[in-house]
């Protein structure tokens, strides 16, 4: 299903270039759970933004579904984003002026569907974690837990193949964590391609593989990608314009 | 649509105090832009509009093109006003089209029973209450007879009076028949012009901020005065000379007059009475007024109003890169969910729409609070300039929602260019 290949990102700011994945290669198979392990800077959340097709790449090829990614235009990046992927984030990043509902509501909006179906799905889902009764509640009054399941609720309302998720269980305690691993791996028996963030060792051995990322490479001995690719450097041009030269 | 608007209405509200400020920052620019329109229409209104191939004759220094044109034309305000000589002479070509001939002079009148005060009078022929569609409530102008006197120097005793003046000084009453002493010479009431009447001061010969109140021929000047210069009269006027103005219907008239003029001006110049070259020109009430505002005052304000507009335009794109740069997490999480680029600068921009709307809407009050010192310019006109009118609403938030969407597009076109990863970064 995602197909990484080399996959560079260097982010620039000014004269001062930072290399947050030095040449990944990854792939995952549909209906897998895959589990990214990696201290903070590894690059785990730039890899899950680039494969959640959030940023771009700077080097190497990406495909999704076979689709190689890099050749699309804005729209059907849109498209794909909308039917194709959920995302689940660490600090739940729910629109803090729509009500759970209108929250949930935001993938189906932008998929052009009528507004009853639009309201049955949105019910049915926020149904199966829990939170028809708060409906029409604000994020605000909410509790953290019951805001990743909102979050959660959001990212599988359209359906998509592919659940990303960046620490979903970060802000919130141990049980509550549990709780929403728990449920993520319900999304993943139902079929549904998971791909997850997380420093927690106990979480990440709910997942069917663990990738292990370091600066910027990826080490996966489950899947023989055991070299960390070039290490990732933080320096500036200058600093290199007098490498090449020497 | 429902859900941007309730999104941009919220978004708006999250930061009050910037949209506050938003929302001023373009009333003022708005206001000043809306008082500038209304000044504008009111004067368009008092165009004569009624009358159409009215041309005010004009001569200029420079020598005739065949077009009728001076070639070199120096658009002095004296140019419009020729002297009673010149004045017959153009006209000697326009006999059979109404024309006229008329300067405005300040009178003292002596009511029977009243104290005498000066009012402004207007010297003219007949034809003038019809070239500009003057309305009179009740009589009529007087006749082509008493015109024709003043080249005879037969005395005269009718006027028109405004109706102001008439109730002023005869009551409810009509005035028609009464009797008045202008200038020492007892005249004749045979029309009242209606108070509805606007001056078309701004047309005759330049800005006077005085109502016409009497309405007099021609020959009443000239008999009043006779023991003195006719021209020396004139030239005590405010006007220093008569403005002529002719109504030629087809463009075949217009040039046979033209060809009149210039054959007057061309024997006047064989016989030594002028040196320079001068050329006749015609203007139409419109084109007059575009080249000569009343006083030059008028003209500054579509300056001055489309500064302002475009300063405060500038400080709210800076408000606005500020006021869209918070909104940049939301609007990266939207284009996560399925949001296109151009989606996403389509919601900043609806947040802008609501911007000039409101702005609009301050920015009308905030006019209607300015005009009294916007109609200070116009002195006389001051409190007839309409307020509020269908049209001017339209406008005015038509123009504050063009000035905030233009404010918009390039904060909007920034923010939206970055990737969603960057965008849900920027917190």
């Amino acid at each position: 299903m995602l197909r990484l290949r080399d996959v560079q990102k260097v982010y620039r700011r000014g004269l001062i270039e930072t290399t947050a994945l030095a040449g990944v290669t990854v792939h995952v198979e549909r209906g897998e759970f895959v589990a990214v392990m990696g201290p903070s800077g590894s690059g785990k959340t730039t890899l899950l933004n680039i494969a959640g097709l959030l940023d771009t790449i700077d080097g190497g090829e990406y495909l999704l579904d076979g689709t190689n990614v890099r050749e699309l235009g804005d729209d059907r990046l849109a498209e794909l984003r909308n039917r194709h992927l959920g995302y689940v984030f660490q600090s739940f990043n729910l629109m803090p002026d729509l009500d759970v509902f209108d929250n949930v509501d935001v993938p189906l909006r932008y998929r052009g569907i009528a507004m009853r179906a639009r309201r049955d799905r949105v019910e049915a889902m926020l149904a199966r974690v829990g939170l028809t009764a708060r409906m029409h509640h604000l994020p605000s009054q909410l509790s953290g837990g019951q805001q990743q399941r909102v979050a959660i609720a959001r990212a599988l309302v359209g359906e998509p193949t592919l659940i990303l998720a960046d620490e979903p269980t970060g802000n919130l305690d141990s049980l509550t964590a549990r709780q929403i691993v728990d449920l993520l791996a319900d999304i993943n028996r139902d079929g549904t391609t998971v791909v997850l963030v997380t420093h927690d060792q106990e979480l990440a051995a709910r997942a069917g593989r663990r990738l292990h990322m370091l600066d910027g490479g990826l080490i996966d001995p489950s899947a023989g990608h055991d070299a960390i690719a070039a290490r990732p450097s933080k320096r500036s041009l200058r600093d290199r314009g007098e490498d090449k030269r020497s | 649509m429902r859900f941007y608007l309730r999104m941009a209405w919220r978004s708006l509200r999250r930061s009050r105090g910037l949209t506050a400020v938003m929302i001023l920052a373009l009333s003022l620019g708005i206001a000043t832009w809306y008082a500038q329109q209304q000044i504008f229409m009111y004067l368009d209104s008092r165009m004569p509009v009624a009358r159409e191939h009215v041309y005010q004759v004009a001569l200029e220094r420079g020598e005739a093109v065949p077009d009728g044109r001076a070639s070199l034309v120096v658009p002095l305000l004296p140019s419009i006003l020729l002297t009673p000589r010149d004045a017959q002479g153009v006209l000697a070509g326009a006999a059979s089209h109404r024309h006229t001939m008329t300067f405005g002079a300040p009178a003292l009148i002596e009511p029977e029973g009243k104290p005498a005060e000066t009012v402004r009078v207007r010297y003219a022929t007949r034809d003038l209450f019809e070239l500009f569609s003057i309305p009179l409530r009740e009589g009529e102008p007087w006749s082509a007879a008493a015109d024709a006197g003043w080249l005879a120097g037969t005395p005269v005793d009718v006027a028109v009076v405004d109706e102001r003046l008439a109730r002023r000084l005869f009551g409810a009453g009509s005035a028609l028949g009464r009797r008045l002493r202008v200038d020492g010479a007892d005249v004749r009431i045979v029309g009242v012009v209606a108070a509805s009447h606007r001056e078309h001061y701004h047309l005759y010969e330049r800005f006077v901020p005085t109502l016409d109140a009497v309405y007099l021929p021609l020959a009443h000047a000239r008999a009043a005065h006779a023991e003195a210069d006719f021209q020396h009269v004139v030239a005590s006027g405010e006007a220093g000379s008569v403005g002529v103005w002719v109504q030629l219907p087809t463009e075949s008239a217009r040039l046979a007059f033209t060809a009149s003029a210039a054959e007057y001006l061309t024997r006047e110049r064989a016989a030594g009475r002028t040196a320079a070259p001068r050329a006749v020109t015609l203007r139409t009430a419109r084109q007059w007024q575009a080249a000569f505002a009343p006083g030059g005052t008028i003209n500054l304000w579509p300056l001055l109003s489309a500064m302002c507009l475009v300063t405060c335009v500038l400080n709210l794109v800076r408000m606005l890169m500020a006021k869209f740069a918070g909104r940049s997490h939301d609007l990266g999480l939207l284009r996560a969910f399925g949001a296109r680029r151009r989606g996403v600068m389509g919601q900043l921009l609806l947040e802008a729409v609501l911007i000039g709307l409101c702005a609009g809407a301050c920015g009308m009050l905030l006019g209607v609070a300015l005009m009294p010192l916007a109609t200070q310019t116009l002195q006389d006109a001051a409190g007839s300039v309409p307020l509020i009118s269908a049209r001017a609403v339209l406008a005015t938030v038509g123009a504050s929602v063009g000035a905030a969407l233009l404010a918009a597009l390039y904060p909007a076109w920034r923010l939206s260019r970055g990737t969603p990863a960057a965008q849900l970064r920027r917190d």
